[in-house]
Parts: structure tokens; sequence; C-alpha cells
């Protein structure tokens, strides 16, 4: 921070509009926060086959899809955290994934909190491997088929952990439910003003 | 005897009436605290009022979890009683305080669904704890040690900037309300009876509403 605010102020166009929308502050680490807040919450990933689905349009998915759904919602238990129309519950759990990390511990004292990572929300999740805390699954089948087993024997392991029993065709299902919740938001890349 | 009857029947009479007199009496000194809340945007989920000169109750508390989300916003409690927690969802919650400024601190654990655990308020009267679960850390709620029998949790609707209530029955003698709005300024104010009094409610001093209370 003590590099960017400097650099960020030297540009007279930052200067101007953090004057004008901050009169009282200006550009400071905390209005810089807002902005960049404000920013985040306009990628709002929306229109994805999965929503289409849900406003009626029910041909927006395939059947393997929508089997993936109902697995999603149910016998992969999936929705217990990743819940919403985020699909996530903003939630920390453990999930096994034993690598000596702490975790959300690290931060927030408490053995409930040991090797918890936060939740992530799974809009173009398709996009975003590898997965896991420490990237350790490559694909999102290795995904599914981990929390098949109902995940490592760890300390604080979430209870919600499970094995499903899955069969080869609820596991290509999920994944194809998974490809359906994709609608990726363009950003173009700014130029400095 | 007819003149026995008499002199009961005055008597019975004189006795009706005197306590009836009294009744009225009383009901002549209990006064009601009208309110009227009015926000410019926002509305807060809920906000506590009360009178604290009259710290004569023992109020037990419950906070209830469900669907990831605490049930209850405020709720009170007095000193020496119990705040009872449930979690009546289908998946684990834990709730804890970790407030350093009015060095509370709890932590009660692993709150699997149908448990429930009893914590005692140990805190001082007047202080107002957040509630939160580590392992869901959007989820907040509020826990006051209050003793006022007079008080009010008044609940918003996000869409509904203006909201009234009346608080019933108070005693003639108090005069001090305090009003707490989690995330914006306390207040305490000293009411005269039949006088409106108008207050800005803000957040960091900033002007986010307005509150009209008659005392009457």
């Amino acid at each position: 921070m003590d590099e960017l605010l400097p650099r960020l102020r030297s540009v007279p166009y930052y200067q101007r509009r953090f004057a004008a929308l901050f009169p009282d502050a200006g550009l400071t680490a905390q209005t810089l926060a807002l902005a960049i807040a404000a920013f985040e919450r306009n990628i709002i990933s929306t229109n994805s086959p999965f929503d289409r689905y849900l406003q009626g349009n029910l041909a927006a998915m395939d059947q393997s899809a929508i089997q993936g759904m109902r697995l999603f919602e149910g016998k992969a238990r999936c929705v217990l955290c990743h819940g919403g129309s985020n699909f996530t519950d903003n939630g920390f759990h453990n999930i096994g994934i034993n690598n000596g990390d702490q975790g959300r511990s690290k931060i927030q004292a408490g053995s409930i909190n040991y090797g918890a990572f936060k939740t992530p929300g799974l809009r173009n999740v398709i996009l975003t491997g590898p997965y896991m805390h420490d990237g350790s699954l490559q694909s999102l089948e290795a995904v599914i088929r981990y929390y098949n087993t109902g995940g490592n024997m760890a300390r604080n392991l979430d209870p919600l952990m499970q094995p499903l029993k899955l069969t080869e065709e609820e596991v290509f299902d999920l994944l194809a439910f998974l490809g359906s919740i994709n609608n990726p938001v363009t950003i173009q890349r700014p130029q400095i003003p | 005897m007819r003149f026995s009857v008499k002199i009961g029947s005055a008597i019975i009479f004189a006795l009706f009436y005197a306590s009836s007199c009294i009744v009225s009496f009383t009901s002549l000194q209990a006064r009601e605290l009208i309110g009227t809340f009015l926000f410019k945007k926002r509305t807060p989920r809920s906000a506590l009022i009360y009178f604290p000169e009259d710290q004569s109750a023992k109020l037990q508390a419950m906070v209830d979890q469900k669907n990831t989300r605490f049930m209850q916003s405020i709720v009170l409690g007095s000193k020496g009683e119990k705040v009872l927690f449930k979690n009546s969802d289908t998946i684990n919650h834990n709730i804890y305080v970790d407030d350093r400024e009015a060095k509370v601190q709890f932590d009660i654990g692993l709150a699997p669904p149908g448990s429930t655990f009893e914590q005692e308020i140990t805190w001082d009267e007047g202080t107002v704890l957040r509630l939160s679960c580590k392992i869901h850390p959007r989820m907040r709620s509020w826990v006051a040690s209050i003793s006022s029998p007079y008080n009010r949790v008044i609940k918003f609707k996000r869409k509904k900037k203006k909201k009234s209530f009346k608080i019933i029955n108070i005693p003639e003698h108090l005069r001090r309300v305090k009003i707490w709005i989690p995330g914006y300024d306390a207040l305490e104010l000293q009411l005269s009876p039949g006088k409106a009094k108008k207050v800005f409610i803000t957040k960091k001093k900033k002007k986010r509403g307005i509150l009209k209370l008659t005392l009457q």
C-alpha cells in the first residue's frame, strides 16, 4: 500500500474521480477498497444454461445435466455447502484435503476452524481449475471422485463429508451439471488513464 | 339488625369505591411511549429501545438457527440469567462471541442439528454482544444484557422505511430511554411527558434517518 497509493495518486484521472466520489477522504486505502469492491459486485454471471432452465426454458439443459442437478441437490449432497444463487454458503469447511495447512484457524482461533477453507462459488467452475485450496486436484472429474470417497481422514473433518456411492454414470451427470452453470463474464483489460 | 346491615353495606360500598379510585389512579399514572422510525435509504434489520432506569425484570434469552440464519436478530437476557442457543437447522453450526471491548469471549464449539446449549449471562447490564458462527461467518445476531421490563425489539421490513411502535404501561417516573441499532450510533434521550422529541439516527455521525418519540 505504501507503494501503491502514491502511484495511483500520481494519475490525475484517479485523483479527480476519487475526489468526486469521496469528497471527504479522496484516494486512501479504504476508498480504494470500496472502489474495488464496487467493481467486483458488478461481476455477475447469469444466463447460464442452468439459469435459463430455472426460468422455464426446459431445453436449456440436456438430460444428463438435469440428472446431475438432481444429484447435486440430493444423493451427492453438494448443495449442503454449495447452495444458493452463487453455489456457496460463504462458510468454512474441512473437507479432508490434508496437507497440514491449518486453514481458517490461522486467521480465527478455534478447533472448529482447523483445516477449514472457504466454500468457493461454482459458477464458471469448469474454467477455474486446478481445484481445492492447494490446487491438488487437476480436473472436476477428480473432484467429484474425491467427494465420492467421503474425503481423507483428517483432524476436524466436516461431518458432512460422507461416501456418496455414486455410479460412473452419476459422476458424469454431475460433471454435465457443473458445465451447465457456465456463463463467463468478459472484462476488457483496462488501460491506465 | 337493620342498622347493622346498613352499616355493613356502607362499608362494602366504601371499600368498592376506594378500590376503584386506586385502579383509576394507577391507570392515570402509567404512560405509553409512541415512536416512529423513518430511514432515508436502507432500513436496519432491527432496533432495540428500552427504559434503563428500571432493572427489575429477570429476562431469559433464546436464539435459534435455521436455513443458515439466526432466527432472532436481537434477544434480551438479564445478567445472572441464561441465554439458550438452539440449532433447529439441518447442518452444523457454532456460536461465539469475541468482544475485546466488553471483555467477553466464549465459544460453544460445534452445535450439531437439534442441539441446545445454555450460556450464563455474565456481562454487565446494558452490554450488547454480537453473536456469530465460525462455520458461517455471515450469520449475525445480538444478545443484550437488559433487565428492563419496558423494552421493545422492533423488526423492520427491507423496503418499508417508516415503522411505528408503542411501549405501554410505563411507570410514571421513567423518563430516560436508550435506543440501540446494530451498526448505528447509540442514542440516550431524556423525555418529557406530552412533548414529542425528534432525533437523527446516525451511522458514524452521518444522518441516516429520524426517530420521533412521544411519552404520553
